[in-house]
């Protein structure tokens, strides 16, 4: 079995308990106007370029099958139309401009770079985080991975949006140690306005799992005028859950506006980012409502 | 902003000229009389015992009436640490005449050899004082005068002098029954200064401070300090005095949580002392030896930007059970709050230490105030456990200067930097007219058939150098007992005392050298590119590569990114952490079966100073990819031309060394990203860094982008500080070459 992956992120210190090494997964159901993954919305694989660290140097052009680049003098153009990802171009690219976001892998070649880092799990608590995109649109591949994790006597985590199946969740439950739920808002027409989709199934599937007993951390991403006014109703909904170890509100950045660009595809993100101060109010309203443990 | 009025007065003092001028014509009066009382025939200790007493006779207290500590004897230049000669300055110290009168003998024992060492060290063999030594980096050891008093030196002395001695016994005994005296004098002079200036003071807050010091001064440190508040002035004390008449720089406040702890705990215990009157003390104290310097000065050159005080924190105790107590945090406290660099701080941890201790610590680095160097006591205590100390002695360490390790047994904290990279080099670009300079044939490397056969060489190379390196001090080491004695210093050191004799003439326990190896990465590096393209792929030959490289890679740059391109320290790599291991071995058995130069064991080490850029830009093209005059590598640090995926690479390339074998120390510098680091995961990464061979982490919490922006707009991060190269320094007080040496340094994004 083979899984699109994009990027393997090690000494991940945000997706979950210690350090950890996060495997990203292309596809995504979402359409959240504020992603930060940009290049995990779509399934397949994709080349990215960095137009500022082009060195102009033709390696690309040279080695194109598809004629996709193209030099004129120093000056370097990408035919998107004609690029088939294969990513050799990212392979010569001096400038480190082009990247190849999708590698297809099976679960032995993944294995080894994951437990790579097997002495800073053990030693910090962490270790490995399936995420995305939505790594459980490939569920069986997710499976088969977080077995061999865990009789290989690793912890493993599942980020995930929950924009999947409930069979998706059947899965990978018996093998995952804890889940990172995203949940951006409680109204299903706020839902639908920033995310192209209902959060009906969502939120459902989270009931569903609160009561499979795994650990559940919550993790709602604070977007200043799109889901301010969400927060509250998150938490009163998530005070009647009782597998939620933590709340986490990630304050919204804008990080990945380079990355919009260098996909060509529409950059969507919003241009007001929270402050401190609201943060801190946002992390109180939830204290106000349910005894669990809110961090930022 | 607290202590305003003391920052201005001290600033005022120290930060005029530096107090050079002051210095300056001290020492010219100093020297005018001490060679006016200079008699022929005068016997070495005679001559120091001369200097003591016009240095003491000479001087004029300084007393800040908004401090509560005496201490300044205006005898050194603000900087220095009381080395002979004064710091970024053209003249030697007034404690620098026995030393300055008696330095002839290293040239007339032996010209020829003298003229070689010099040589020798003008092409960045080593980094060596005379045949050595030099005036700095000395571990000196409070512990008996905090416990005792100098009067229980003196009177052990005198004791002592009654039993059965020769006349070198004597000499040194008379030696520090007399410096014991002078000091005490020095002492009393503070007392009589604090007297005649309360008469003109009418502001009781500093009538306070000087009473405080007239009523102490004329006792302590002659007796020994009973209180938290005499204990931390009997070191400021003590390190100017002896820094101002021994010729020495003493580089060391020593454990302070562990060695003032009594004092304070005491004091707290009886109503003496509140915690926040201890931290006030513990913010005055520091603030002393910050204001010795301005820290938006340039940092433009070698040592010139930095003060040799230092102090360790936290580690274990003599059983190895975690230490670290309320001071530890007073002392972290009063640095991040009153935003201090100097003195430096080292603060020792485990994989066992409390989250509540890292977490004190790591709160600065994390909001990019990185003032502080991590040492890893499981791999530094094994590795001295090894070179042959018990361990309880070698779990009592502490670190000096930039990262060196010292004991009470031992004079200084190590030997000298050794430029193994030289030795690679020389042959490499067939230097015969060099070679033929500095006296040494290093193999070439151009016929050999086999990887194992140029591995060999590189190897035999090495071992060339570092026994030349140590028959320079076996040879010309003991010139030094007639060159100067230390009788104030050796008299703290464990067992000088005790056998009667002066270090130089072999009083201490222990005198092993320490070799500091310059270059292991780079090294590395270049063997596996050589390996995997000229043996193993065949990609090129033996001779294409070593001709690219003595062209500096001129028209060979397909050939230089290939070079790059190949795996190399650092990155993870089974082949390359294990040519990596092979060659520290191999290194290790070196010293291991080459006598010390005082009869003791070698030992080696990967550590560097600023010579990264100095003997970098003296440097040739390496096979590794370095064009001529590149940096080098820090220590252990991978090289900046290898890309490594992420940090944990580094860690593990650590994990395959062998710690035990480094008694020297080494230091792995590790930029992580400031947005992305927490708490959490600063202690949970330092956690796994204990795990591996990293002894000395130089950790910074900044981005590249951070730092440019600071480059464009100084004004927007005033307190931007970052670890250099064994010191910190605010960033926008870099020079731009060493701005461009932390900004071409490996960013780690995770």
């Amino acid at each position: 079995m083979r899984a699109r992956i994009f990027e393997i992120k090690r000494f991940a210190v945000h997706d979950g308990d210690g350090i950890r090494t996060t495997v990203f997964f292309k596809g995504c159901p979402l359409r959240c106007l504020w992603c930060h993954n940009p290049e995990g919305l779509s399934a397949g694989a994709q080349l990215g370029y960095f137009d500022r660290k082009c060195l102009g140097c033709g390696e690309c052009a040279e080695i194109c099958p598809t004629k996709a680049h193209k030099l004129t003098g120093n000056f370097h153009t990408l035919e998107r139309g004609s690029c088939i990802a294969c990513g050799k171009c990212a392979e010569v690219c001096l400038g480190d401009a082009l990247t190849l976001y999708g590698k297809e892998m099976t679960s032995e070649e993944l294995l080894p770079i994951l437990l790579e880092d097997k002495s800073f799990y053990e030693t910090s608590g962490g270790g490995v985080t399936l995420s995305g995109g939505e790594c459980l649109t490939q569920a069986d591949f997710c499976a088969e991975l977080l077995k061999k994790l865990k009789s290989n006597g690793i912890h493993t985590a599942v980020d995930t949006c929950g924009a999947v199946s409930k069979e998706a969740f059947d899965k990978v439950i018996p093998f995952t140690d804890l889940f990172l739920y995203d949940l951006k808002a409680y109204d299903e027409d706020v839902h639908f306005r920033c995310t192209g989709m209902s959060n009906s199934r969502i939120l459902e599937n989270l009931r569903y799992l609160d009561g499979s007993g795994k650990k559940i951390e919550i993790r709602i991403p604070y977007v200043p005028g799109y889901n301010s006014d969400q927060i509250e109703k998150i938490g009163h909904f998530l005070a009647e859950l009782n597998s939620i170890t933590r709340i986490k509100v990630l304050a919204y950045h804008n990080y990945a506006g380079s990355k919009y660009s260098a996909l060509n595809i529409k950059n969507t993100l919003p241009k007001v980012l929270p402050d401190q101060e609201e943060l801190k109010k946002v992390c109180d309203l939830l204290k106000d409502i349910t005894s669990l443990v809110i961090t930022s | 902003m607290k202590y305003t009025d003391m920052r201005q007065e001290l600033t005022a003092y120290y930060q005029t000229d530096g107090g050079v001028s002051r210095a300056r014509a001290f020492a010219k009066k100093c020297f005018d009389r001490l060679d006016s009382e200079f008699r022929e025939g005068m016997s070495i200790t005679d001559q120091k015992l001369l200097q003591y007493k016009v240095i003491s006779e000479e001087f004029e207290p300084a007393i800040f009436k908004t401090s509560p500590f005496y201490y300044e004897t205006g005898v050194l230049v603000s900087v220095s640490d009381g080395c002979r000669n004064a710091k970024g300055s053209d003249f030697t110290h007034a404690c620098g005449w026995v030393y300055a009168r008696n330095r002839h003998f290293f040239s007339e024992f032996d010209p020829e050899l003298w003229e070689l060492m010099r040589a020798q060290r003008a092409e960045c063999l080593y980094l060596l004082g005379d045949y050595g030594d030099t005036g700095q980096h000395f571990n000196f050891n409070n512990r008996p005068i905090l416990e005792g008093g100098l009067k229980s030196i003196y009177e052990r002395a005198s004791e002592l002098l009654k039993s059965d001695c020769d006349a070198d016994a004597r000499d040194f005994l008379r030696g520090i029954c007399e410096g014991m005296l002078r000091i005490k004098e020095i002492s009393e002079k503070f007392a009589l200064k604090a007297k005649d200036m309360l008469d003109n003071e009418t502001d009781p807050k500093y009538r306070k401070n000087l009473s405080l010091i007239a009523d102490t001064a004329c006792r302590v440190p002659w007796e020994a300090p009973r209180s938290f508040y005499e204990a931390l002035n009997t070191l400021a004390f003590m390190r100017k005095a002896l820094g101002s008449l021994e010729g020495v720089g003493p580089n060391t406040f020593g454990r302070l949580d562990m060695d003032l702890y009594p004092f304070f705990e005491r004091d707290i215990a009886n109503g003496l002392l509140t915690e926040d009157e201890a931290y006030d003390l513990i913010c005055q104290f520091l603030i002393i030896w910050d204001m010795h310097y301005s820290h938006d000065m340039e940092m433009v050159g070698y040592a010139d930007h930095e003060l040799e005080n230092t102090y360790t924190l936290g580690g274990c105790d003599k059983d190895g059970n975690p230490f670290f107590n309320k001071l530890t945090l007073l002392f972290l406290r009063a640095t991040r709050e009153e935003k201090i660099i100097f003195p430096k701080i080292k603060c020792r941890y485990s994989f066992d230490s409390p989250k509540e201790y890292l977490d004190e610590i790591n709160k600065s680095v994390i909001a990019g105030t990185s003032t502080i160097l991590y040492q890893n006591d499981n791999a530094t205590v094994s590795a001295q456990i090894r070179g042959g100390r018990s361990p309880e002695e070698a779990r009592d360490y502490v670190v000096t200067g930039c990262w060196g390790l010292g004991y009470d047994t031992e004079k200084y904290d190590h030997g000298c930097y050794l430029n193994i990279l030289k030795a690679f080099e020389l042959p490499l670009h067939k230097l015969q007219d060099k070679m033929d300079r500095i006296k040494l044939q290093f193999i070439p490397f151009d016929d050999a058939e086999s990887f194992e056969e140029l591995y060999g060489r590189v190897v035999k190379n090495c071992e060339i150098l570092l026994r030349e390196r140590i028959r320079m001090t076996r040879t010309g080491g003991h010139v030094w007992s007639q060159v100067d004695t230390l009788p104030i210093f050796s008299s703290t050191l464990k067992d000088c005392l005790e056998n009667k004799r002066n270090f130089f003439a072999g009083g201490a326990r222990k005198r092993d050298d320490y070799l500091l190896c310059f270059g292991l990465p780079n090294i590395v590096d270049s063997l596996m590119a050589i390996k995997t393209l000229c043996f193993d792929e065949k990609k090129y030959t033996l001779e294409q590569m070593l001709t690219a490289v003595r062209s500096n890679w001129d028209g060979f740059e397909d050939m230089r990114r290939d070079a790059v391109g190949c795996h190399g320290w650092g990155d993870g790599n089974e082949d390359s952490s294990s040519l990596a291991n092979r060659f520290n071995n191999d290194l290790f058995d070196i010293a291991e079966r080459t006598d010390g130069s005082y009869g003791g064991k070698v030992h080696i080490g990967h550590l560097t100073y600023t010579e990264i850029r100095w003997w970098g830009e003296k440097t040739l093209a390496t096979p590794d990819g370095r064009y001529n005059g590149d940096y080098f590598s820090q220590g252990l640090t991978p090289s900046r031309l290898k890309k490594i995926a992420s940090v944990t690479d580094v860690i593990n390339s650590m994990m395959a060394l062998d710690a035990s074998t480094m008694a020297s120390n080494n230091v792995v510098n590790i930029i992580l990203p400031s947005d992305k680091i927490t708490l959490d995961s600063c202690e949970a990464f330092l956690r796994a860094v204990a795990y591996s061979s990293v002894m000395s982490l130089q950790l910074n919490c900044v981005t590249r982008e951070q730092l440019l922006d600071a480059q464009k707009h100084p004004e927007k991060y005033p307190d931007l500080i970052v670890r250099v190269c064994g010191f910190s320094a605010k960033f926008t007080s870099l020079s731009p070459g060493w701005q461009d040496e932390v900004l071409t340094r490996n960013f780690y994004e995770g």
